[in-house]
């Protein structure tokens, strides 16, 4: 325990001095608030969800790829395991904080997007599975890379393919089909459906193409899909970690 | 005490140890000396347990949590701070916050606490690896090359710190191609090349036997008399 939390710590002083992976946690929230000022409605709203939806996949896994892919670099994760880290509280510390550090931005878009109550608290457990899924896919990335460009190289396709999933959901039916089984396709229907939901509590005028606002989400569904990618994730991990290890 | 017993280790087909045997006794400064590519590194990853050995045994005496390190990369983290690079080891090893300002001064980078590694020079980060080495008062301490890139002023704080940590009690087991540090440091050395031991014990002792004891004891001439190494190889190791 002690390791995992001085590793989280060693992780909070680390962030803001690490511009390129700070950036991802501020932008996305911030582009997020700028498109929904230029969008009316529930056209902005659905816009930044997208934001959610893409800072959930993309800011943790690169958050916890590069960091792995540094300590490979650097030789730091040696010395961590010289000095008794375990590899399961090393990546403890690593995913917790991206969790954690992910949570934060995720309020700020409950808050944008108008959404209170029950509907925010289930946004940001969304957020923070999503979050968790992408963090464990991020470890997996960062078991195979020997160094940050190499690192890179592996997570850019992997981080635009989960990210399009929902946006191209929307056009293709074989995509959607997949989506449904991905952890950004549901986050994003989910994280919409409460967007809307909260929409429609709220405002003083209703589009009529909202009038009789139907649920997309099967919740239960949505979370087990969630839940179920990072656990097949955890299990590729398992696989690579005892067939390539973690020694730095 | 640090044990190697017939340790063999071969990458790809290069025999790079051949049958090695030491022993390191309990609180004894060991010094394993030799050029480039002679072996060393691959001995201490060895008994770190960074990589396994072909064939042979081996025992530090010690627990991972017993043990420092101060390798040849360094591994810290260049965007902390030299105070946040050993906060991180003081959590792990679950030592007081007041010891990492210790080992600061002890290596005297106590002014330089709040400032970024990635500043620092190459000798001063040999000497913050150091502390991160000795912060926890490990009882065996494994120093790769630990005065490499330093100044001599400061190279003689190092010995100095390395002379007090004995002391203590500290077995200390390390590697240098710098012949006056081994005589001035150790208790005993092992003379490596090419992967084989070919001479071991007390530096003064070794002199005195192979007739390199004048009016010092000259350990770098009885390394070029038993290997046929040039001064130039040894220095091009030094480097």
């Amino acid at each position: 325990m002690n390791a995992t939390i001085a590793l989280f710590k060693k992780q909070l002083n680390d962030l803001p001095k690490n511009i390129s992976v700070t950036m991802m946690f501020v932008m996305f929230p911030a582009i997020a608030f700028l498109i929904g000022n230029f969008f009316e409605s529930i056209d902005g709203i659905v816009m930044q969800v997208n934001f959610a939806m893409m800072m959930a996949s993309m800011g943790p896994m690169i958050l916890v790829a590069n960091t792995i892919a540094e300590d490979n670099e650097y030789k730091s994760l040696r010395f961590l395991i010289m000095a008794g880290v375990k590899p399961g509280q090393y990546l403890a510390g690593l995913i917790s904080f991206a969790v954690v550090i992910s949570a934060i931005p995720m309020v700020a878009f409950a808050l944008m997007m108008g959404i209170t109550g029950q509907n925010m608290l289930l946004f940001i457990a969304l957020g923070i599975g999503a979050c968790l899924s992408a963090s464990v896919l991020g470890a997996v990335i960062g078991l195979f890379s020997k160094n940050v460009q190499q690192c890179s190289a592996l997570y850019t396709p992997v981080m635009m393919v989960l990210a399009f999933i929902p946006f191209l959901s929307q056009f293709n039916e074989a995509v959607e089909q997949i989506g449904r089984f991905v952890f950004t396709g549901q986050t994003f229907q989910a994280m919409a459906d409460l967007a809307i939901d909260s929409y429609i509590s709220n405002a003083d005028y209703i589009p009529y193409y909202l009038a009789d606002f139907p649920s997309f989400t099967d919740l239960p569904f949505a979370l087990a899909v969630i839940g179920g990618n990072a656990l097949l994730f955890a299990i590729l991990f398992a696989v690579a970690y005892s067939r390539k290890g973690l020694k730095g | 005490m640090i044990m190697m017993k017939n340790i063999v280790k071969t990458f790809g087909t290069q025999r790079v140890l051949d049958n090695i045997n030491f022993e390191v006794a309990d609180g004894e400064v060991f010094g394993l000396l030799g050029p480039s590519g002679s072996g060393k590194t691959t001995i201490i990853n060895i008994l770190s347990k960074l990589i396994n050995q072909d064939e042979g045994e081996h025992t530090t005496g010690a627990s991972s949590l017993e043990t420092g390190l101060m390798l040849e990369h360094d591994g810290l983290y260049g965007r902390l701070t030299c105070q946040q690079n050993l906060d991180l080891f003081a959590g792990i090893y679950n030592v007081d916050k007041s010891k990492v300002q210790q080992a600061l001064d002890s290596v005297g980078l106590g002014d330089a606490a709040k400032k970024p590694v990635a500043k620092l020079s190459k000798g001063m980060r040999q000497r913050l690896a150091l502390a991160r080495a000795i912060l926890h008062a490990p009882k065996v301490l494994f120093l790769d090359e630990p005065t490499s890139a330093l100044d001599p002023n400061t190279a003689l704080g190092i010995h100095d710190l390395i002379l007090g940590l004995k002391a203590a009690g500290t077995t200390i087991f390390l590697t240098t191609h710098n012949m006056d540090e081994a005589v001035a440091l150790c208790d005993n050395v092992a003379l490596l090349h090419k992967g084989n031991i070919v001479e071991y014990g007390n530096p003064v002792d070794i002199c005195k036997k192979h007739d390199s004891f004048k009016t010092v004891p000259d350990l770098e001439s009885v390394f070029i008399k038993l290997t046929g190494t040039t001064k130039e190889e040894l220095k091009e190791g030094a480097k």
